[in-house]
């Protein structure tokens, strides 16, 4: 049986148990896994045919729903039937969740067999060359994996979207050393169409290796400072997330409790500041073509020169609150370059750190948000300092896009996010 | 599927190979302000092997628990073991040996329709929506979970785990003076049955009027000073402090990894009163919450005493790591899902109880914090650490000021550990928390409450 048959017969059987409205979203995948410890690769693990079938029917307008890790045709009848029992103790919502105009779509071609040989050359190559390169860092763990897939959306308002995607991504977590010295642990991820470029040679993997051996001796400011923040993209993408989450996710929206519940149209950072959601950028290595409540996917504006232009309701919490409806399903921040360069902005630093990695709280809805900077170094007098220790900041999200001071020329592509670094004035730092 | 099932098709493997039929079942219902947002079941199931070879692992997963997803999972283990091994650098390096034997399972999963955990999560809500009338929003999640197990291995022990745990969720949200929301979270449940924690909505109104309470507070509440204080961490606080400060530390990965605590072993990381366990399946005469008999590799769990009386004595490994530094396999070898392969995680892991009360803990401290809730945590191979703290209260003059906002603890732990002078006489157990070290796997960490010094974030 195919998948898109698999996931007619899901609907189907939905539809047969009474119910009115239902939407199945099957994904089918294979991922095969490289995992390296401590400098060596000690594991190649192949998930074969991963399987999910998202299941939810409408009964009377009573929703019910369910998860399924198997195209066995008897356990997606009995699925049905639970959706079925899940939705008799449901309140009746007839607000609507799902997209209900027909589309039919198939975006990409089936993905090719990968190159086992090549994946584990180019992880091999990378390893031998970071102990060659860097003989202070250690590569502690490694995860390299390809995964091929096919996702399909139907529902019973004659939506249906099929998207074949295929990505390599690669995990790295290490440190650096000097005897029995470590500096804290770095990460870098990111994603790759193709192995084309040896792992070394990609996005910021090389100066974040370096930068690891200058991370082993860190020091600690005696005093609290009010100064700036250099964020790098990697570590950005993170603030982002937060920042999603506490004010434009459905959760955050559908309360009625978030910040930003009544901002669109209004100034929420910066002039200079503009923030994309992309998911079909065809620069990333990969895409997003449709929602999880059955619309085509679009790039979304969600900040313009400074002001609100968007958030990620989506069809159910659009329709309850009153907020426009989501085009992009999420995530694939772009932030558009600025004027300055990554040096010109350290220089123009009188007292400060740049930070790699945050590891904090999650903010919540108030937008206050403290944690450690790890992989970090002080700035002073426009110049890089020694490696911070045990060092905290704390923001406000709000106030953070509200001090942007300056935006680099330089952007880098993870293969799902295209960032700059950005500098944020007035942080408190201890 | 049972062991017997399984076992016969391991005959013809002469390498350490473990055949593995894992399923999760989850039901996950959400109400936010009486909304229904979620209300799904998952249940997600497959086969997994994996199998040694010349100093590396080939590992292999199917869905579903059919013969083909038996033999293909197994075939695909072989294939990739003969694959990697050609490029080995440690083809000499052996597993060492474990005792082999049978565990059978504890418990049993006993399903409620989901109708009724839907029913009793709306009334919880309607509950909290009388009792509480000028809340901004209001959110109830409930999420059952059960893992159930049968792995047959060719060395060591061949067992059955069936591991249920449960919890609800409950998010307050109200306006501070400016109109800015203010929010709070607290978790009812545990390990074990839904049973075993829910039976009536009104059970839990001490428990729902501390949390409102606790908002209330929090939104008149002002910013921590921060810097570096003297602190009561609240024994709910202790659990994560083991788990996040302490216990990734000492895992053998990390210890490979260059984890700080490689130079640490029999030196002192902590004062005289600190002792830390990562319990297998019984503490202190009773089951704890998350019990594991045999891990996911076939070794026989024991209890790793990570820290006695102040002096770092062991770490948590898997089989393979296990010789790499110089300890033995306790059982620390888990996998989440059907699909991932067992990696070093804690299970249970507890800092010992001490002598003192709160109250004298509280009353002993002239200026800092009391904090009682945490929202997420992270560790690093440095031992330092931080935590979310999303409550938490002044200390002036040894009484309780005002509440303070959200902020984030931060230390080093085998620094930290060293400053604490005074431990509470009464163990809390957390369950519901799910550790994200490559895959989310659920870990139970206890302790009781601590006086120290450590830094908050702040203004």
């Amino acid at each position: 049986m195919k998948n898109f048959e698999i996931v007619n017969y899901a609907l189907d059987s939905l539809k047969n148990k009474g119910a009115q409205k239902a939407q199945c979203i099957g994904t089918f995948s294979t991922t095969w896994e490289l995992t390296a410890l401590s400098g060596n690769i000690e594991l190649l693990r192949t998930i074969n045919d991963e399987t999910s079938i998202d299941m939810k029917g409408y009964f009377d307008n009573k929703m019910g729903g369910i998860s399924i890790s198997t195209s066995d045709l008897s356990v997606i009848d009995e699925a049905a039937q639970s959706c079925l029992d899940n939705s008799k103790g449901a309140k009746a919502d007839e607000t609507p969740a799902m997209n209900e105009e027909a589309v039919v779509k198939v975006f990409g071609t089936p993905a090719k067999e990968p190159d086992l040989e090549k994946l584990i050359f180019r992880t091999n190559e990378f390893l031998d060359k970071a102990r060659e390169m860097y003989p202070n860092v250690l590569i502690r763990q490694m995860i390299v994996l390809y995964t091929v897939e096919e996702s399909i959306y139907k529902n019973t308002f004659g939506v249906d979207i099929t998207e074949y995607e295929d990505v390599y991504s690669v995990n790295i977590m290490f440190s650096g050393f000097d005897g029995d010295l470590n500096s804290s642990f770095n990460t870098y991820a990111f994603a790759l169409k193709d192995l084309e470029t040896p792992i070394m040679d990609v996005a910021l993997v090389s100066k974040r290796l370096a930068e690891a051996e200058k991370m082993v001796h860190t020091h600690k400011y005696p005093e609290k400072v009010v100064g700036a923040m250099i964020v790098t993209p990697h570590c950005l993408k993170d603030f982002l997330g937060q920042l999603m989450n506490a004010y434009a996710s459905p959760n955050a929206l559908v309360g009625g409790g978030s910040k930003w519940q009544n901002a669109l149209d209004t100034k929420v950072a910066c002039d200079n500041f503009s923030l994309y959601s992309k998911p079909l950028d065809e620069n990333m290595a990969y895409n997003n073509h449709y929602t999880s409540d059955g619309f085509i996917a679009e790039n979304q504006a969600i900040i313009e020169n400074g002001v609100l232009k968007g958030m990620f309701a989506d069809h159910y919490t659009a329709a309850k609150t009153g907020l426009p409806r989501r085009k992009s399903g999420g995530r694939f921040f772009v932030i558009p370059k600025g004027d300055k360069t990554l040096d010109e902005m350290i220089a123009s630093v009188e007292d400060g750190i740049i930070i790699n990695r945050f590891s904090g709280g999650h903010a919540g809805a108030s937008g206050d948000l403290s944690g450690i900077s790890k992989n970090s170094f002080y700035i002073k007098n426009g110049k890089l300092d020694e490696a911070a220790r045990e060092t905290m900041i704390s923001v406000n999200l709000s106030d953070l896009l509200m001090n942007i001071d300056a935006i680099s020329v330089e952007t880098v592509n993870d293969g799902s996010s295209d960032l700059p670094y950005i500098a944020v004035k007035n942080v408190t730092i201890l | 599927m049972n062991i017997d099932i399984l076992k016969p098709y391991l005959s013809g493997f002469n390498a350490p190979t473990e055949l593995r039929a894992h399923t999760n079942y989850a039901n996950n219902i959400m109400l936010t302000q009486g909304n229904i947002i979620v209300n799904s079941q998952s249940d997600i199931s497959g086969i997994f092997a994996r199998t040694y070879k010349d100093g590396i692992y080939g590992a292999s997963s199917c869905p579903g628990f059919s013969e083909d997803a038996i033999k293909a999972a197994l075939k695909g283990a072989q294939q990739n073991a003969d694959i990697l091994a050609l490029t080995s650098k440690n083809k000499n390096y052996k597993l060492p040996d474990i005792p082999n034997g049978f565990m059978p399972a504890h418990t049993k999963f006993v399903k409620h329709p989901q109708s009724y955990l839907l029913d009793f999560v709306s009334q919880l809500d309607a509950h909290i929506a009388n009792r509480y009338k000028d809340l901004a929003s209001r959110t109830v999640h409930l999420i059952e979970q059960c893992t159930t197990v049968s792995l047959a291995v060719t060395e060591g022990y061949d067992v059955e785990r069936v591991l249920p745990r449960v919890h609800i969720k409950i998010k307050l949200v109200a306006k501070d003076a400016n109109g800015a929301p203010v929010d709070i979270t607290g978790t009812l449940g545990g390990g074990g049955l839904f049973a075993d924690h829910f039976k009536n909505p009104s059970d839990f109104d001490e428990q729902l009027d501390t949390l409102y309470n606790m908002l209330m507070d929090k939104r008149d509440g002002v910013y921590a000073k921060a810097g570096e204080h003297d602190l009561i961490l609240d024994s709910a606080l202790a659990g994560i402090l083991a788990h996040e400060a302490v216990g990734h530390t000492v895992e053998s990965d990390l210890i490979r990894g260059g984890s700080i605590a490689k130079s640490c072993r029999n030196q002192r990381v902590g004062s005289d009163l600190v002792t830390l366990i990562d319990f297998a399946h019984t503490a202190l005469g009773e089951t704890v919450p998350l019990p594991i008999y045999v891990d996911d590799e076939g070794t026989k769990a024991e209890d790793v005493i990570v820290i006695k009386d102040g002096i770092l004595l062991d770490y948590m490994s898997n089989r393979f790591d296990a010789p790499l530094i110089n300890t033995t396999p306790k059982g620390n070898g888990r996998a989440f899902n059907y699909k991932d392969e067992p990696i070093v995680r804690m299970r249970n892991t507890c800092i010992m109880p001490g002598k003192d009360k709160l109250e004298d803990m509280i009353k002993s401290t002239e200026n800092g914090y009391y904090l009682i809730s945490w929202g997420n945590g992270q560790a690093d191979g440095t031992s330092e650490f931080m935590f979310g703290i999303t409550m938490g209260y002044e200390i002036k003059d040894g009484k309780l000021g005002k509440a303070i906002r959200d902020t984030t603890l931060s230390g080093v732990a085998f620094d930290m550990l060293k400053t604490v002078t005074m431990i509470g006489d009464e163990i809390k157990w957390a369950a519901n928390g799910t550790c994200g070290k490559k895959q989310p796997m659920g870990n139970a960490m206890g302790g009781p409450a601590l006086k120290c010094r450590a830094t908050l974030g702040g203004r």
